[in-house]
């Protein structure tokens, strides 16, 4: 090709890939909820997880904690702090403690004597009526006269205050200046809950970054710090280290990648070509996702970027076994047979996860054959014709030849193979802990400090607890709340014996018909109340007239339909009430909070009791369910891919042997890579299961270059040299992966690492045909 | 009762005096007090922990006749005040750190900031700030204008700051000698109360207690 058409060839390349950037940045969004990863709910527990709840109200709340100025200061922070996030859709509530007596819309005033549980024990007769004016003079005659005095006339029992203290949190912290602060009076405290789920990075850092403007705002020229904690918190921290730590391990990454090329070819245009084909691969990939479904999962894409990184070694096959003799067309046409056995193989296994039915693994079959299928293509029909005609022979080598020699003449021992799986067999059967990590959080631990401060500001807050969480299913909204009020004695009593701390119920907001009714029933119609009035204010000094809009309200109270979801919603107050009971799909459900669970036996016997009508959900338990059931899947689309797999190359090479020289090394690895990483005292999760997945590939791949030999030495020494920089440049990848301080990039990197260094000893024992020892 | 009587330690005048020479001039630009008023705060500076009892008769509108209160004053320091109330019932109201507490007999006990109950927090104010003798700062929240003699005078406090004279619309202290004996705080909304303590604190009050009356008892006439 002249050197005119190879700039063509490149310009249209880079266009087409320029081109590809724009669609996928324009089409493919990118979500990080981890919900849409996971596989269809199959227990109940799981349902309510995945399609109701998400990760629970508890995982959605943030704390904040204002320090570092005077307590003065810092409560007029927390008020207007307060005032900003209530205004903002991103956020369900916002709580630091101010009693809101205005919290009751003025038209639902009425509604006070419904709502209170006043009437359920009390009448308003004479009686009571008179010991609660006779309190009211003295509350005329103290310091609280300021801010009574103006409720007095129509609220003389002060239904008002019984229900704002009946409405504040369960469990509330100290007051200072009216906001809640730290028992040592040094740190205002909030809490604010957002719309998004805990466990959404993407949506909680947008959160979160409001809440540190609103707090530079509110925060002006004080020396006041603002401390975030809780669940949301945590994802959005261990998201932004592991990307931090990915990212900089993927740049010391490329820059040995591209020395460890640079010192194996000598080319810098060819090091540069050769990172086309898995460009283009990844965007044909995202491309095909964008189009197929509209979006992908950040997950699928982590997974699915680790899985199509074995197509970096289809360039450095065709680099290897370049020489002067033959032109790149030629070398390419003369290896395509081996490659595309593997990629297509490959491709073939990767469709069983098409079938699993879940979208996260559907994205990541689409992803990859997309990926592999394209990087395997552009480099057969694209990179070939961009190559120089003088490229570096690596069969001209010394060193090369002389280890060469010395492999050609390793023994190749037929019971090496059923020893070695034999020994990893046994060693994953004795190997102690537990096979499967099924927390996947386990993998992306929080730092200590973070959660020591969390356990610190939730005690002081009596922030709900995030794991368990009772939930009540009904008919209708209704129905919910009336066994929500069956279940308000059953809970006081676990909270009287120590079990929890507290709870929250909706019936706590909004009673159910049935109760509001009752105490509807019980209200003095006026000719019985007059009387008792006069009777109750007989010797006080109140001006006459004094209470005649307290007789208003009752007597409007008592004809009012009882007060509904729909409209308590639209009144202040609807939001918190819209946290714990909600409308799903022809049925309602209400979620009861609890706070400081001490002794969660209590809570499932109490649960498990035939005339609770509620019952307990362990989110952890339920997404451990759910990791567990996922993991299932992926195990039985592993197993489908297997027997592709074997089909396919069995179809490709034919020959019984062969099949058997190709696939033994693979096999092996898998299980040797089991093996060392249970003795290793690891548990496995989905990441290894996905990386070893990735060394599966590469091992084939090794084994098949190996397997198909030329008798040629100089193709031999030429196709060890490929191997060896395919084998060199993932190690070194994978070995800094490896090394990484969090989990998640561990069990990846470690994975893989130890599969390229099993495969290619296992390929070069087992894979290269006898014939060559007879030629050596 | 006699402990808000001058207990005259030694520091306590030498303190005064250096707050007089250095502050006095740098505190006020507007409606400044006279020197005469400043001095009358100046000595009525008196140590602490101090305790009187006191006879507290609040006017307030929604009732026909005053509330008469009867008990003791505990000041302890700038920002700590218990009041207990002896009769005609039981309670007690503790001020401390911008927080007040009522406690009753029986019943749980009500919290509230300080900022919630504005008349309260410009009469503790005013309270704390002339038993301290500080004329510096309470000229920085009020307008200070004084009547009388050394012997017999009155001292009248006009809230500055827009937030307090909504609710405040004047305190007048009313004293003899180095001891003041009646707080009268006249609220914006029409209620008010005249605290009378120490040699009045048990002055005898007709059944239903006139303003009038009261205004003559601290003004020292019979």
């Amino acid at each position: 090709m002249t050197l005119r058409a190879r700039v063509t060839l490149l310009a249209v390349w880079l266009a087409v890939l320029a081109g590809l950037l724009f669609y996928v940045l324009s089409a493919l969004k990118v979500s990080t909820d981890l919900r849409s990863f996971m596989p269809p709910a199959r227990t109940p527990e799981q349902r309510l997880l995945l399609d109701e709840i998400g990760e629970g109200p508890g995982s959605r709340l943030l704390l904040l904690a204002l320090h570092g100025d005077e307590p003065d200061a810092l409560a007029d922070i927390s008020k207007a702090l307060v005032l900003r996030i209530r205004d903002d859709k991103r956020f369900v509530r916002a709580l630091n403690g101010e009693g809101d007596l205005g919290a009751l819309a003025q038209d639902l005033l009425p509604y006070r004597y419904l709502l209170s549980p006043t009437l359920d024990t009390q009448a308003f007769d004479a009686d009571y009526l008179r010991s609660e004016l006779e309190q009211r003079v003295q509350d005329l005659g103290s310091p609280a006269a300021a801010w009574l005095k103006p409720l007095l006339g129509s609220d003389p029992t002060l239904e008002m205050l019984k229900l704002a203290e009946a409405w504040a949190p369960p469990g509330e912290p100290e007051r200072y200046a009216e906001v809640w602060f730290t028992r040592d009076g040094k740190q205002a405290l909030l809490l604010a809950e957002t719309v998004a789920g805990g466990f959404d990075p993407s949506a909680q850092r947008d959160a979160q970054d409001a809440l540190e403007q609103y707090f530079r705002d509110s925060s002006k020229d004080t020396h006041a710090q603002l401390v975030l904690s809780g669940p949301g918190v945590f994802t959005v921290r261990i998201n932004a280290t592991t990307s931090d730590e990915a990212n900089r391990i993927g740049l010391f990454d490329s820059i040995g990648f591209i020395t460890l090329l640079l010192l194996a070819y000598r080319r810098i245009g060819t090091v540069l070509a050769g990172a086309l084909p898995l460009v283009s691969g990844g965007l044909a990939g995202m491309a095909a996702l964008a189009l197929l479904f509209g979006g992908a999962h950040g997950i699928t894409l982590a997974f699915g970027f680790t899985l199509i990184g074995v197509a970096q070694d289809y360039p450095i096959h065709l680099f290897s076994h370049l020489s002067r003799e033959r032109s790149p067309v030629t070398v390419a046409q003369l290896l395509w047979p081996t490659l595309a056995t593997g990629v297509a193989s490959t491709c073939i296994a990767y469709l069983a996860f098409f079938a699993s039915g879940v979208d996260g693994l559907e994205q990541l079959a689409v992803f990859t054959i997309v990926g592999l299928a394209t990087a395997a293509l552009t480099t057969r029909f694209g990179l070939v014709h961009l190559l120089g005609s003088r490229p570096l022979d690596a069969a001209q080598s010394a060193w090369l030849a002389a280890l060469w020699r010395r492999v050609a003449a390793l023994p190749r021992p037929r019971w090496l193979a059923p020893l070695l799986a034999t020994a990893a067999v046994v060693a994953v059967y004795f190997a102690p802990g537990s096979f499967w990590e099924n927390n996947l959080a386990a993998l992306t631990p929080a730092p200590l400090d973070l959660v020591a401060q969390d356990t610190r500001l939730r005690q002081e807050l009596g922030a709900p607890d995030v794991r368990h969480l009772l939930v009540i299913e009904g008919d209708d909204a209704d129905a919910v709340l009336a066994a929500s009020e069956k279940l308000d004695p059953l809970l006081a009593q676990l909270q009287t014996d120590g079990a929890i701390a507290g709870y929250e119920l909706p019936s706590r907001y909004l009673p159910s018909a049935a109760t509001q009714r009752a105490r509807q029933a019980k209200l003095p119609d006026a000719a019985t109340l007059q009387p008792a009035l006069a009777q109750a204010l007989l010797g006080l000094s109140f001006k006459p007239g004094s209470f005649d809009a307290f007789a208003r309200d009752v007597e409007a109270a008592r004809t009012l339909a009882p007060l509904d979801a729909q409209r308590f919603f639209e009144s202040p107050l609807g939001l918190r009430l819209k946290a714990q009971l909600q409308p799903r799909d022809g049925h309602w459900i209400g979620l009861v909070s609890l706070v400081g669970v001490k002794d969660s036996g209590a809570l499932v016997a109490l649960a498990a009791r035939p005339d609770v009508p509620a019952h307990l959900l362990d989110l952890k338990h339920a997404s451990e369910s759910l990791v567990a059931a996922y993991r299932t899947r992926v195990l039985y689309s592993l197993a489908v891919a297997a027997l592709l797999l074997v089909v396919v190359v069995s179809i490709a090479l034919r020959r019984r042997r062969r099949v058997l020289q190709v696939l033994l090394p693979m096999a092996v690895t898998t299980l040797l890579i089991l093996a060392a990483l249970r003795l290793g005292g690891v548990s496995l999760s989905l990441f290894h299961l996905i990386a070893l997945v990735l060394a599966a590939g590469l091992g084939l791949d090794y084994a098949l270059f190996f397997e198909h030999v030329e008798d040629d030495e100089h193709e031999q020494r030429r196709t060890l040299h490929a191997i060896l920089v395919c084998s060199a440049s993932t190690f070194l990848v994978f070995l800094l992966l490896a090394l990484s301080s969090l989990p998640v990039l561990r069990a990846i990197g470690a994975t893989v690492t130890l599969g390229v260094v099993f495969n290619f000893v296992l390929a070069l024992l087992l894979a290269r045909p006898q014939r060559e020892i007879r030629d050596a | 009762m006699s402990l808000l009587l001058p207990l005259a330690s030694q520091a306590a005048p030498d303190q005064a005096e250096s707050r007089q020479a250095t502050a006095a001039p740098a505190a006020c630009s507007k409606d400044c007090a006279s020197a005469q008023t400043l001095r009358l705060i100046e000595r009525l500076k008196r140590p602490l922990p101090a305790t009187t009892r006191y006879t507290e008769v609040r006017f307030v509108e929604m009732l026909d006749a005053p509330l008469t209160l009867r008990g003791d004053l505990t000041y302890a320091s700038a920002n700590e005040l218990g009041k207990r109330v002896m009769s005609p019932y039981e309670e007690t109201t503790t001020i401390a750190n911008g927080q007040v507490e009522i406690a009753r007999k029986g019943k749980p006990a009500k919290r509230f900031s300080l900022k919630r109950a504005p008349a309260l927090a410009g009469f503790l104010e005013s309270f704390s700030a002339t038993l301290d003798g500080d004329a510096k700062r309470l000229e920085r929240s009020y307008v200070l204008t004084s009547d009388g003699d050394d012997h017999r005078w009155q001292l009248q406090l006009v809230p500055r700051e827009a937030a307090l004279a909504k609710h405040v619309k004047r305190v007048l202290i009313s004293g003899q000698d180095t001891t003041p004996l009646c707080f009268d705080v006249e609220e914006t909304g029409g209620d008010s109360s005249v605290l009378l303590v120490d040699k009045l604190a048990d002055a005898a009050l007709d059944a239903v207690p006139q303003q009038a009356h009261l205004q003559q008892l601290c003004q020292g006439k019979p």
